[in-house]
């Protein structure tokens, strides 16, 4: 068992009371995503848009019963984001903050990128967005095709391409995108970008979950990047190409597996909260979804631990934690609803919520089979550990 | 109920999709009233006029592909006569197979390296599954008279399609996920079926 030290345990209390007033709104920001807007000096979302933020770039970070948080490590990011999810996980990815695109900036950026980044982000909250997924590729790094190219004053790049599923893409003032500047696992990077550049066009879409997410397509055409604005210069190409891409990968997943954890401990704790005079075979229904939640919270934990190491373990770990996070979402929310018999979803919809958020964990990070098929790979490559 | 109705419907949601289909079961087998739920729900196509004085009320409004839905309340509506309730599971087997037949498109289109993903191995073990799960219930339900279909069994089998469009769904990706795509469309299957099948546990709830 891996457990929580007393940092933590501090950490989890006070995320467990925020997520107690995000819940309230999560129904209010679903209709209307903007409402976040409002609600930016609420404790949670104030947290979210200042982490993650490493210690040398953050003079003033939160400080709870004398402990400091800075939101960078593994196990300190997966605590959170179960409570917040737990709670309602479209206020999570609503917030500002830098987010995911915080973890890869902190991971590949330069002393200046840095600077800059968590520099902007702590003048006020701001929104990020991380663009990945492409149109007919998906979210396969090694075959994207938006591309960054010199323009023709040679002092700047220029970036064009599409990408999907993009969240806060529409209300963010920066981000990082991955493109390519030649064939190649090498020729994979990451920029950071500016929405406010000419080209640049975020359009939301409507999704079945997830909505305070306001997932977008993007579209770029000729927007320029600063050449200085191209994370990992300072490191050789095969740590910035695909393969650094693929260590900020394995860094977000766990990250993204605690929300399926979270979704479905809400899940659970609505029917504890809301049912009344269970049955035996209820009880031991309730139970046993208690331990299914509490054994992925474990796989999630040590996939945290495992940044938090620098095990070189940490890719599968957190591919096996994340496909069993999702399926987990899945099931507990479905379950939930038996307990409510006929008209469970009409009649409670922060259960309905949870139902449709809980298919949303499937495709973040990789759908359930690609993270198979890594969790394969370490199998066989013998870098998983196995006793 | 005829088999030859159920083959209509099935026919009717695989082919021009959930509302029509449910249009075609209300006029098929409603006999003139709104089906409703163990616990007094009904999903209908359009707003019907509640009479005045009526019980019922409207607890969501469901926007799928430019038609509208509500979802009533109505303690007192009339329960979903066997031959509907029936009908209501050969609509959602053909809005299944629908999903299914998406999902061969859409995965003999995309490609990982130069390989389309319906050759991949996983994804060929899981269409298998759907497609079972479909044989599965289609033959549980052919020759199925209304009165022979128990309330347990037709939740066991709403849960049946409810996993098989799930299963679906998750070989889309993110594309499954959007509201203006067949995501949706299993969504509002999954209310259906939420409306209409399980028992009433009302008076479990805490309120």
């Amino acid at each position: 068992m891996i457990e929580l030290d007393d940092r933590l345990l501090v950490l989890r209390r006070y995320a467990r009371e925020w997520g107690a007033d995000l819940a309230g709104l999560a129904l209010d920001l679903e209709r209307s995503p903007e409402l976040v807007h409002k609600h930016l000096d609420l404790p949670g979302v104030s947290f979210l848009s200042r982490t993650p933020i490493p210690a040398e770039y953050n003079p003033h970070p939160l400080v709870l019963d004398g402990h400091r948080f800075y939101g960078v490590g593994g196990l300190e990011r997966v605590t959170f984001c179960e409570e917040f999810a737990a709670a309602d996980v479209g206020m999570l990815l609503a917030a500002p903050g830098p987010s995911l695109s915080g973890v890869f900036v902190a991971l590949l950026g330069d002393e200046r990128q840095k600077e800059w980044f968590f520099g902007r982000l702590l003048e006020r909250p701001t929104w990020t967005f991380f663009a990945l997924t492409e149109p007919e590729r998906g979210s396969d790094a090694g075959s994207l095709r938006s591309a960054l190219r010199p323009a023709p004053d040679g002092e700047t790049l220029l970036l064009d391409g599409a990408k999907r599923f993009i969240g806060n893409a529409a209300r963010a003032d920066l981000g990082v995108v991955f493109a390519r500047t030649r064939p190649g696992p090498l020729g994979v990077v990451a920029a950071l970008v500016e929405t406010a550049q000419p080209g640049f066009r975020a359009t939301p879409f409507p999704t079945v979950g997830l909505r305070g997410n306001q997932v977008s397509q993007v579209t770029l055409d000729g927007v320029e990047v600063p050449a200085g604005r191209v994370l990992g210069r300072h490191l050789s190409p095969t740590r910035r190409g695909l393969a650094g891409a693929v260590r900020g990968f394995n860094r977000l997943r766990p990250g993204v597996a605690a929300l399926g954890v979270g979704i479905a401990r809400g899940a659970y704790e609505y029917v504890l909260a809301n049912r009344r005079s269970l049955t035996a075979g209820e009880r031991a229904d309730l139970d046993a979804m208690g331990r299914g939640i509490e054994g992925v919270r474990q796989l999630v934990r040590r996939a945290a631990l495992a940044i938090d190491h620098d095990d070189p373990a940490l890719g599968y770990l957190a591919s096996a934690a994340k496909a069993r996070a999702a399926r987990l979402a899945e099931e507990v929310t479905l379950r939930a609803t038996g307990f409510f018999g006929a008209g469970a979803r009409l009649e409670h919809p922060l259960l309905d919520k949870f139902v449709r958020d809980a298919r949303g964990v499937e495709y973040m990070e990789g759908t359930r089979n690609i993270q198979r098929l890594n969790v394969f790979q370490g199998l066989t490559q013998g870098r998983l550990p196995r006793g | 109920m005829t088999t030859e109705i159920g083959a209509r419907l099935r026919a009717a949601a695989r082919e021009d999709g959930l509302v029509a289909a449910l249009r075609l079961l209300n006029e098929e087998t409603g006999g003139g009233a709104l089906a409703h739920g163990p616990a007094g729900h009904a999903v209908a196509p359009v707003a019907p006029a509640a009479p005045a004085g009526g019980t019922a009320t409207v607890v969501r409004t469901i926007e799928l592909h430019g038609d509208t839905l509500v979802a009533l309340r109505d303690p007192q509506g009339r329960r979903a006569r066997p031959a509907w309730s029936l009908g209501l599971l050969w609509l959602r087997l053909g809005l299944s197979e629908a999903l299914l037949d998406h999902c061969l498109a859409y995965l003999g289109e995309r490609t990982s390296g130069d390989t389309p993903l319906l050759l991949q191995q996983m994804v060929k073990g899981q269409l298998a599954e759907a497609v079972t799960d479909h044989l599965e219930i289609e033959t549980l339900l052919a020759g199925t008279e209304p009165d022979d279909l128990g309330d347990d069994t037709a939740a066991w089998l709403h849960e049946r399609v409810t996993r098989a469009d799930r299963t679906l769904l998750r070989l889309l990706g993110g594309s499954g996920f959007r509201a203006d795509g067949p995501g949706a469309t299993a969504d509002v299957s999954e209310l259906l079926a939420d409306a209409y099948a399980g028992r009433d546990r009302t008076e479990e709830v805490n309120r």
